[in-house]
């Protein structure tokens, strides 16, 4: 899976549970969780479900910091890491 | 009121342990009886938890009743406190304090392959005592609270064989909340067991609210969202005390994890639970102040 794959997909599931429509594109830094981002720590917790559903992957409390997932483009490349 | 120096003499000091153990419950229940609303005249916090508990049930309970509430409140309070301190001691024959009904709901739940949700009132009944006895009967439970100093719980209560619970504080910073719910998503994963003690709030969305006898009641929405996001079966449970002192542990048969089952569910359980035991809630400072409960 390429990195434009990985954001494409990581974007779709953040828009999903922001209630932001599918035309509005969201930038690269945009701020997903952590205290200035858009999600809660209840969303977060869905959101992270959903990744490691869509992706296969397993994220233990110990990575769940703010260098890994506070933007659109450290949790893509998390998860390329991840993945790789 | 939260001191309870004879129960600690008797569970904590090594000479004393066996006599503590010797010590049949009913005796320890007499004692706190008799000791707790005498305490209610002389100290001064003791006697503004009574004022809290008449103010709160100004409105719906007659004056004698509210009295007679307010003093089975302080004997609720001081023996709470007192299970909870002896549990170390008594763990090994727990069924001579506790009465257990309904596990059979729970095990069918984590028979099925998933974890399972304890659903309680915030600071209502004995909920501690649920979450020890079925840690001694070989369930992994996981409590969690915004407690403001969860090393201390966790090196009360986290240590030894026959204390298989563990405290999940989820104070701190947001990572920390977020990382504490990752931690309980992997461990009803493994089929493990989480007690929550829902909060009410005096304001909400009237999608939430509940029937209850002393002003208006919303369950926490947060709660209920994490719950919907966990989607494991949610079970109520209540903790009270019989008139030996014997804390009478009760599990319900399973809920939907949907918001709308719960507050059907679980809401009407818990207003009917408020309403009946009123003393068994520790609530009545925040509802007096209108406050969250």
């Amino acid at each position: 899976m390429t990195r434009g794959e990985i954001h494409n997909s990581v974007e779709a599931l953040v828009k999903e549970l922001y209630h932001q429509e599918d035309g509005v594109n969201l930038a690269e830094n945009f701020p997903v969780l952590g205290p200035d981002g858009v999600l809660d720590s209840v969303l977060a917790l869905q959101l992270l479900l959903k990744i490691e559903e869509r992706f296969g992957i397993v994220v233990n409390d110990d990575e769940i910091e703010r260098e890994n997932l506070a933007n659109l483009a450290s949790i893509t490349k998390f998860i390329e890491r991840k993945l790789a | 009121m939260t001191r309870v120096p004879l129960i600690k003499l008797c569970h904590r000091v090594p000479g004393f342990m066996r006599l503590g153990r010797a010590i049949p419950v009913h005796w320890y229940f007499s004692w706190i009886k008799t000791v707790a609303p005498l305490i209610g005249f002389f100290s001064v916090h003791a006697r503004e938890q009574r004022r809290y508990v008449t103010l709160a049930l100004a409105t719906s309970r007659g004056p004698g009743e509210s009295k007679s509430i307010a003093r089975r409140n302080l004997i609720y309070r001081k023996w709470r406190v007192c299970l909870q301190v002896a549990w170390p001691n008594i763990a090994g024959r727990y069924h001579q304090w506790v009465c257990l009904q309904g596990e059979e709901y729970l095990n069918q739940v984590c028979a099925a392959g998933r974890g399972a949700i304890l659903l309680s009132g915030h600071s209502f009944g004995f909920s501690g005592m649920a979450v020890r006895t079925l840690a001694q009967r070989g369930h992994e439970i996981i409590r969690t609270g915004a407690g403001r100093n969860p090393e201390r719980q966790r090196r009360r209560w986290g240590n030894g064989d026959f204390q298989r619970w563990q405290y999940l504080g989820y104070h701190g910073d947001y990572w920390h909340r977020f990382r504490v719910l990752k931690q309980l998503q992997d461990a009803l994963r493994r089929k493990a067991v989480l007690y929550i003690g829902i909060r009410g709030l005096p304001a909400g969305d009237p999608e939430y609210e509940i029937d209850y006898c002393h002003g208006r009641f919303f369950l926490d929405p947060q709660i209920l969202r994490l719950i919907e996001i966990l989607q494991v079966p949610v079970l109520p449970c209540f903790v009270l005390c019989d008139k030996n002192g014997r804390a009478g542990i009760k599990i319900f048969p399973a809920i939907t994890p949907v918001a709308k089952e719960i507050i059907t569910g679980f809401g009407s359980l818990y207003a009917e639970y408020l309403r009946n035991f009123p003393e068994n809630a520790n609530i009545w400072k925040r509802v007096a102040r209108g406050e969250e409960i």
